[in-house]
């Protein structure tokens, strides 16, 4: 089964909310999903053209790749609970 | 105010903006203030106010913290020279410096501030707002200036930047304070520091100029910046000369020039220095070595400005290492051929362990250890001694430093693969010459298990090979070039009865070699060294005693390693017995003939002797009693009787003699002999008899006794050459108890005890102890048998007797003879012969080949009134008897006869006529031609030579035979005894 969680995060620079989504994107990796994630951490300001082509309006903003349906979020990520069931976990 | 915009514009701007900031706090609103940016459909990102707030806040603290990080004292004016910002260091600095620094913060003109100080604490205040107006107009784009500002505790210097902030004019400038304290403080000592130098360089080239090392400096190009004055003096040139020259200029070889520049170019680009030396020649041709040193004096900047040179003569030093180099590298091979490390101790602290300063490699090895792993310590190399030698080893080095004598000690070691060696330590204390104390230990360590090894393993076969000598039966010994004894084996010292330490170092010959082969032996002995070859021989050996045996001898050469005779090693084996046996029975081999032939002539003697015995009897029976014949009918008959004693002599000897034991009394045969004796010992040497009247008697044949005693007065008479007395007794002995004698026991009983003693010259021990020893004699070859005592020892023992003796040198000898006594009546043999016995006209045949005898025989029995019929042999007789058998009463026969022999006949008469009576004559007995007697039929026996008396006497005997009585003697038995 393959269970790994294919994330990428859109950030802007080291903005408050980017960073702590950051953090709490590892976290959450590292405590709920205990299996391997991966990260891809996009700088919408280093790469614009690809918060244009994942049609990012907003950062920070979460994209879960996969398992299963791809899903947004946005947001600092704080709450993990809800983040969890956002990702089809909690 | 100008109007940039119109009404209707400025209203919609107004609602726009409303727009925006409605638009923004939505956004936040929705977002719970989670995002930072938002992005058009273009892609365009825009930060929300929070988020852009974040990034100036941040990008303040960042320059804050930048400024605050400043050593120096930074401040900001705006153009009017208001502080509109200071750093900390500032704040701090104005803080602990508020006597100068009033009211110098954010907010104050610095300007004005300036502009105020005047006086002698203004540090030049007035130049600075002058600098700062210069920089802010765009005159200056800088000013600086340094300048003192002395606290109260020290000297400081501080250095003063303007800068201005962008624009022209300056909106603004920068004003920055550095301490520059240290920096001044540096340049100070630097100055001093010059100063000293230029002082030292003085001095350093008078002391270079002063020494024997040619010294010089060199700049980068490799030209002479200074030389000192041996230099010089070797270039002859001065100083002058020389500065500013290179190695060329100089008149280097071209080589030596070229190798010299490139290491002094190496030099400069490393900053490294080079060591190397070269050979030269000086002017008077002696060859040698220069060493130079290229050093680089180094800058600040770590780079090499110059290189200074140092040149030294090291002929002699390189000579003392090249020496020392071979010398250790012989030792390293002499120690590893020898298998011995060295080693040194440093012992020069008392009250700690010595510790190991000095190891040849030859110890690893020894020690089992690694040489690239171990690392050799004293501790280490102790750590091998087995736990029960540490005490002795650390003893032994301890006595060692406290008498400071050298020495050596043996000790075991256990190698890391657990093999132990057996290691000899030899070291020697050295003391320092000025204290006396004990500075350090050099010693050896040798590795002997080998040797030990073989050293044993070499006196265990030595120690086999010496037992193996030692208890060997046979002798060995060991001479050296000058026949002396270096080693004898037991076996040899006690055949020959000498002491090891009478033995040893003695001269062999002198010693064990009879006095008669002494020269000989010598010069065989001597002559060895020249064949060297070992050798057999048979010699004669001396016991102490001066007995002589026969030794068979081994005998081999010893050389040394270089063949140098250095002795000879002799095995030999005590050939005595075994040779004296060979002798024995070579004599009894001779005996053996002798005897077969003294046998032969017995027979035909005898018969001989018969008829001269019979015929003179005869005649002098015939005769007149008052015949003046019969004289010498007596001298013819004596001597007869003495040619018939002779015979039973030569037959004794043949050991043929038919025994016939008697009881008899020994006085009287004894006193019998008297005559004879004293004859035969001469008038020199007087007898004298003695004997107990009432003595017993004893059975034995007197012919042998008479013997017996014949034999020891012989032996006496040789035992008296000097004349003496010979003294037989006899008495009556009660032996009580087992007497343990030489031949065996003497069991308790009544004993006639003949002791026949001399006063001669007695006989060795072992000579007593092989006195009854068939062939054993003291006489010389020819004169005696060596049977004489052995009969006599025979015929004792045949009588169931002892004979003993015992003897004294110079003193004489005596034999004892024990008979046992008999109770029987005395034997009247002799009695009854004596009297001619008449027949009664019996017939008796008569068988005898010889005609002599058989004439006489039958002539005495005629005359004896007996009818005789006569046969010439066996058959002819058998032909008689089957005839005449019922008249013939005896048959008298001889025994030997061509034909039938005497037996042979008796056999047939005994099978055809039981019981019928048989005399045989002989003068040769052969025990197994007579025939066993029977109840019925005596066999009867007559010895020739006999007399008529003696015939006549036999002849009524077995005539009167009935089957039983004494006078008849069971042949048989008496023969085979």
């Amino acid at each position: 089964m393959n269970t790994t969680f294919q994330f990428r995060l859109f950030v802007a620079g080291d903005t408050q909310n980017s960073s702590q989504a950051v953090a709490n994107l590892n976290e959450i990796c590292e405590k709920h999903l205990s299996s391997d994630c991966e990260i891809e951490i996009v700088d919408v300001f280093l790469e614009p053209k690809r918060a244009l082509e994942d049609g990012v309006l907003m950062t920070p903003m979460l994209m879960k790749l996969g398992p299963g349906p791809s899903k947004r979020i946005v947001g600092t990520l704080s709450k993990t609970e809800t983040v969890l069931q956002a990702l089809g976990v909690g | 105010m100008k109007r940039l915009f119109s009404p209707d514009a400025a209203t919609e701007i107004q609602t726009l903006v409303d727009t925006l900031i409605q638009t923004e706090d939505r956004l936040e609103e929705l977002t719970a203030g989670e995002i930072d940016t938002v992005a058009d459909a273009t892609g365009r990102t825009f930060y929300l106010r929070r988020a852009q707030d974040h990034l100036r806040d941040r990008e303040a603290a960042k320059q804050s913290a930048i400024m605050d990080a400043l050593p120096a004292h930074v401040c900001l004016l705006d153009q009017n020279g208001t502080i509109i910002s200071v750093n900390q260091a500032w704040d701090s600095f104005a803080a602990a410096n508020s006597e100068c620094f009033t009211d110098c913060g954010v907010g104050t003109n610095y300007l004005q501030v300036c502009d105020n100080a005047k006086g002698p604490d203004s540090f030049g205040a007035d130049r600075v707002a002058a600098g700062i107006r210069s920089v802010m107009r765009g005159d200056e784009p800088t000013f600086t200036m340094e300048y003192a500002c002395d606290s109260q505790w020290e000297q400081r210097w501080f250095l003063l930047t303007v800068t201005p902030l962008v624009g022209v004019p300056a909106t603004g400038v920068v004003i920055m304070h550095v301490n520059i304290t240290d920096r001044k403080r540096s340049e100070v000592a630097l100055h001093q520091m010059a100063q000293r130098t230029e002082r030292k360089e003085r001095l350093l080239n008078s002391a270079l100029s002063s020494m024997s090392d040619f010294t010089q400096v060199y700049d980068r190009e490799g030209r002479i910046l200074f030389a000192n004055q041996p230099l010089l003096n070797q270039w002859g040139r001065t100083l002058e000369e020389a500065v500013g020259k290179d190695f060329t200029e100089l008149g280097y070889p071209v080589e030596l020039a070229e190798r010299l520049q490139r290491q002094i170019n190496e030099v400069f680009e490393t900053g490294k220095q080079i060591v190397d030396e070269t050979p030269y020649t000086a002017p008077d041709g002696q060859e040698g070595f220069y060493e130079y040193i290229f050093e680089p004096i180094l800058a600040s900047d770590g780079s090499a400005d110059l290189v200074v040179g140092t040149t030294r003569d090291v002929t002699e030093r390189k000579r003392i290492a090249e020496n020392l180099r071979t010398s250790e590298a012989r030792m390293a091979v002499a120690q590893h051929v020898g298998s011995f490390g060295s080693w040194e101790l440093d012992i020069s602290k008392p009250d700690s362990m010595p510790t190991l300063t000095n190891w040849s490699d030859e110890m690893y090895r020894i020690y089992g250890l690694d040489p690239s792993g171990d690392v050799a310590t004293g501790e280490l190399f102790f750590s091998m001694v087995p736990e029960e030698e540490h005490e002795y080893v650390k003893l032994t080095v301890e006595s060692a430093i406290t008498h400071g004598q050298p020495f050596s000690f043996v000790h075991r070691i256990v190698r890391p693969d657990g093999q132990v060696r057996l290691l000899q330590q030899a070291a020697q204390v050295f003391h320092d010459e000025r204290t006396k104390a004990p500075k350090n230990m050099v010693g050896t360590a040798h590795d002997i298990t080998e040797r030990k090894l073989a050293e044993e393993a070499y006196r265990d076969s030595e120690e086999r090979f010496r037992l193996m000598l030692e208890n060997v039966q046979m002798l060995a010994m060991i001479l050296d070039v000058d026949g002396h004894v270096t080693f004898c084996n037991d076996f040899l010292l006690s055949l020959t009865d000498w002491k090891r330490e009478e033995v040893i170092g003695c001269d062999w010959f002198a010693l064990f070699v009879p006095r008669s082969d002494r020269e000989e032996r010598k010069e065989q002995f001597n002559s060895l060294g020249v064949t060297g070859l070992a050798s057999q021989y048979e010699s004669e050996l001396c016991t102490k005693s001066g007995e002589v045996r026969r030794v068979d001898w081994n005998s081999a050469i010893l050389k040394d390693s270089s063949g140098r005779v250095t002795g000879i090693a002799c095995i030999g084996e005590d050939a005595t017995a075994r040779k004296s046996l060979q002798e024995q029975l070579l004599q009894s081999q001779k005996m053996e003939s002798l005897g077969s032939l003294a046998g032969g002539i017995a027979h035909d003697f005898n018969n001989l002797l018969t008829g001269m015995l019979g015929y003179a009897e005869l005649a002098q029976l015939r005769l007149p009693k008052d015949s003046p014949v019969q004289a010498d009918l007596r001298e013819i008959t004596r001597s007869a009787e003495r040619a018939a004693k002779l015979t039973q002599q030569l037959l004794s000897f043949a050991r043929k003699e038919v025994v016939s034991p008697q009881v008899v009394d020994v006085s009287e045969l004894v006193n019998g002999l008297a005559n004879l004796l004293q004859r035969l010992l001469g008038s020199g040497i007087d007898l004298v008899l003695r004997s107990t009247p009432d003595l017993g008697r004893v059975q034995i044949d007197p012919s042998q006794m008479e013997q017996v005693l014949v034999n020891l007065a012989v032996n006496a008479k040789d035992a008296m050459a000097g004349g003496g007395a010979l003294l037989i007794t006899a008495s009556n002995v009660e032996v009580e108890g087992v007497r343990q004698v030489r031949d065996g026991t003497l069991q308790p009983g009544e004993y006639v005890l003949i002791s026949v003693t001399d006063t001669g010259c007695g006989m060795p021990k072992e000579v007593q102890a092989r006195a009854f020893d068939p062939f054993f004699t003291t006489k010389e070859k020819g004169r005696g048998t060596g049977l004489g005592l052995s009969t006599c020892y025979g015929i004792i023992s045949n009588s169931g007797g002892h004979i003993l003796t015992s003897s004294e040198i110079n003193f004489g000898t005596t034999f004892d003879i024990y008979l046992p006594r008999v109770a029987a009546p005395l034997t009247l043999l002799e009695a009854t012969a004596a009297v001619f016995v008449q027949g009664k006209g019996e017939t008796i045949l008569l068988v005898e080949d010889e005609d002599t005898v058989r004439l006489l025989v039958s002539s005495i029995l005629e005359g004896a009134g007996y009818k005789v019929l006569s046969a010439t042999g066996g058959e002819d007789a058998l032909r008689m008897i089957r005839s005449l058998a019922d008249v013939i009463d005896v048959v008298i026969t001889d025994v030997v006869m061509p034909g039938m022999t005497g037996p042979e006949l008796a056999e047939i008469l005994e099978a055809e006529f039981p019981g019928a009576k048989v005399l045989f004559m002989s003068g040769f007995t052969d025990m197994e031609r007579l025939p066993e007697p029977t109840t019925t039929r005596p066999n009867a026996f007559l010895q020739k030579p006999f007399s008529p008396v003696q015939l006549s006497s036999k002849v009524r005997e077995v005539l009167e035979y009935d089957g039983s009585g004494p006078s008849l003697q069971p042949l048989g038995s008496a023969l085979a005894a």
